[in-house]
């Protein structure tokens, strides 16, 4: 395998491996709403100021007093502390706003593992670093059944490696589209990659301007 | 001549008929859906694989990415194409009969902000008291922004509605808006093709909505998760545009971030003479182009649906993803094995195995870019006509744009919804996204024609029913879920 150490690094979020406690959610549809409300109770109720990360899934996290809710798994120990979400089919369905990405980075999480994503969704983790993974439902519950017998014992999501790993769980491979992967393995930004394009963009331009003029000239 | 009436001739003429003289060598000798068509005259440059950097035609941006313009400037960019941007207001604008920007807790600071960044940029705006205003997934098509064979994208997942007019229209994050913004291209890869086949006439007081919630529930809400959807059929090619895009409109439900239906004579004559259709010296060279662009009679489609719309009667959600839909004469169900069900039942408090029917409501919404275009409000309009609304119910009609505002009061569609008891309000998204200011009780349940019956999609704590237009307004009428077949009595809808 080629040594990251000797490529040159991009300015944007890396991931390459990265170890912590896995809580399982593996509750179906989850979508962007519930990640991350844009009407929640919490700021209506004049506390703007919490981050991303005290919003994120607020209306399953807290009860309606604003207390939190006990059931949800993120309020229980040592979930609290989670980097790493066991999720279930269809995770960030609904709408295209990063914050659900970023506000489940800002609470801590570096890796989601679904058995599939909302797709704008799944395109905004790239953008922030975060790592979706999707891998078979039957193996992501036995991964849950795994970590809700023993919660502390950590998991380790290695791309460099393209597995999972966990002390007493036989190791887990995943692939992974190879661009994405070099994008967060070396930290590469779309707008780098986009902007080494801009002679050829502007080539385009010009011809489409001239096989659908239409299109351009609407004034 | 008049320029619409030109165009007319034009078309009925057939003039541009022949697809030999298509601007575009075609890249394959393969017969190709209209997706790949679409995207392969995009192409700037391969990254690998199935990745690809694609022009953008259009990009309009909405009142929450207000900061952009800002952001992009301090990183030291400019905006590539300022003439192929547009910005809306729309997210975070009130929709009182007398509103302000100072109406809403977030308009000033949104919309106002946009609106007045883009203008400084060139930027064709439509702001709160344009005459041009509404939802941005509304006006795209209506003005003629979006036409066939265009590649749209938005920082909204409901851009998939504008394909409804042969455009390969899909949303996006804020990173990708910001991107495009400055190269105007964007990188993506290729999805798969699944056609959605849609044959059978529709009953009475059946619709689009009624078609596309029922197609969800039956396949799932991540049935077209890696597809890009094209639906056909004879129903779609019977539907009106006001149709075809609530139909597309709810891809995203599905799971599919595109969807779209072939161009035709029915969205020639729609984008005819409309204010930013293509200019008369340009028309005929548009025309040929558009007519090249539906699938190919051989071409390969990765997954197949087929349902009949003849066996479809109007919709009601009971759950928290519009994949938890019934029939209205249906029960709520009582299979634990439906997905996501136990946590649905808790939210919505409904009972196991009872009928939809006779469920109170206190809210009603009939509005979105799902449903609030003019033949959405003329049946809604036809539902409540000499009637009133139930007591206790408190019911929207948020037109979505101010043309569809003026048409409707020029046909006194407003006067029958005040009568009957129902607000006439300004356009925008309002209860749909809960985002303005404007929002459903907690505890308060709402029969709604927008798209999403999210966990406090429209308010904390508030539950949503999404229906047909029809449907809304007859619970309005009735102040319960009720069957609007049989609140009308047989009367041909």
């Amino acid at each position: 395998m080629r040594s990251l150490q000797t490529v040159s690094r991009g300015e944007g979020p890396s991931f390459i491996s990265h170890t912590g406690i896995a809580a399982p959610f593996l509750r179906p549809n989850v979508d962007t709403d519930i990640i991350m409300p844009l009407n929640g109770r919490l700021a209506l109720m004049g506390r703007e100021s919490l981050s991303e990360g005290e919003r994120c899934f607020e209306p399953i996290r807290y009860l309606a007093d604003g207390s939190e809710n006990p059931a949800f798994i993120l309020n229980q120990e040592p979930y609290r502390t989670a980097s790493i979400l066991l999720a279930g089919d269809n995770f960030g369905t609904g709408s295209s706003r990063e914050s659900a990405a970023t506000g489940l980075r800002d609470f801590g999480f570096r890796s989601i593992i679904a058995p599939s994503f909302g797709e704008i969704f799944y395109n905004n983790c790239f953008a922030n670093g975060v790592l979706p993974v999707v891998l078979d439902a039957e193996v992501i519950q036995h991964m849950a059944d795994q970590v809700a017998r023993n919660p502390e014992v950590e998991t380790t999501v290695d791309l460099e490696e393209n597995h999972i790993r966990r002390p007493g769980l036989a190791t887990v491979p995943f692939s992974l589209d190879a661009r994405l992967r070099n994008k967060l393995l070396l930290g590469l930004r779309d707008l780098d990659e986009i902007l080494r394009y801009r002679g050829e963009a502007d080539v385009f331009l010009e011809g489409d301007q001239v096989r659908r003029p239409w299109v351009y000239n609407w004034h | 001549m008049e320029r619409r009436d030109f165009i007319k001739t034009s078309i009925l003429a057939g003039v541009a008929g022949s697809t030999s003289c298509s601007p575009f060598r075609s890249s394959s000798r393969r017969d190709r859906a209209m997706f790949d068509k679409i995207w392969d005259a995009h192409v700037v440059a391969n990254l690998g694989g199935d990745t690809d950097l694609l022009h953008v035609d259009r990009h309009p941006i909405h009142d929450l990415h207000a900061g952009v313009f800002e952001g992009i400037a301090r990183r030291g960019f400019d905006v590539r194409s300022p003439e192929l941007t547009f910005a809306v207001a729309d997210h975070s604008v009130s929709t009182l009969p007398n509103r302000t920007l100072d109406s809403s807790p977030t308009s000033r600071q949104l919309a106002g902000r946009l609106v007045d960044d883009a203008r400084e940029l060139g930027i064709e705006t439509f702001g709160i008291d344009d005459p041009g205003q509404g939802i941005v997934h509304n006006i795209a098509p209506e003005t003629g922004l979006a036409q066939p064979g265009m590649l749209i994208v938005c920082g909204d997942s409901h851009t998939c509605t504008q394909g409804a007019v042969g455009a390969l229209a899909w949303g996006i994050g804020s990173t990708e808006v910001r991107n495009v913004l400055i190269s105007q291209t964007i990188i993506q890869k290729r999805p798969q093709r699944l056609r959605l086949n849609i044959e059978g006439t529709l009953s009475p007081w059946v619709t689009a909505k009624d078609i596309i919630l029922s197609a969800i529930g039956q396949f799932g809400a991540d049935a077209g998760v890696g597809y890009a959807v094209e639906y056909t059929g004879p129903t779609v090619r019977a539907m009106t545009m006001d149709e075809r895009l609530t139909l597309c409109n709810l891809s995203i439900e599905m799971g599919s971030r595109v969807g779209m239906v072939a161009p035709d004579d029915v969205t020639y004559e729609y984008l005819a003479g409309k204010q930013y259709s293509p200019k008369r010296e340009h028309w005929d060279d548009a025309l040929r182009h558009w007519r090249s662009l539906p699938s190919d009679p051989e071409a390969g489609f990765d997954r197949e649906l087929t349902i009949d719309a003849s066996v479809i009667e109007p919709q009601v959600t009971w759950g928290t993803s519009p994949e938890h839909v019934i029939g209205v004469s249906g029960r709520v169900p009582s299979q634990e094995s439906q997905t996501g069900y136990r946590e649905a039942m808790e939210y919505t408090g409904l009972t196991a195995g009872a009928s939809i029917v006779g469920t109170p409501i206190q809210r009603v919404f009939i509005g979105s870019c799902a449903n609030s275009r003019i033949n959405d409000l003329r049946v809604a309009a036809r539902v409540v006509e000499g009637r009133n609304i139930a007591p206790g119910v408190e019911a929207w009609v948020v037109p979505g744009s101010q043309q569809v505002k003026r048409d409707a009061e020029a046909e006194g569609l407003d006067r029958l919804f005040t009568q009957a008891g129902f607000q006439w309000r300004q356009p925008g998204c309002s209860l749909c996204v809960a985002t303005n200011g404007e929002f459903v009780e907690a505890g308060e349940r709402c029969v709604s024609t927008s798209n999403r019956n999210f966990i406090g999609r429209q308010g904390r704590d508030s539950i949503t029913h999404l229906t047909s237009p029809a449907m809304a307004a007859a619970a309005g009428i009735a102040g319960t879920i009720v069957d609007v077949r049989s609140l009308m009595q047989g009367e041909l809808a």
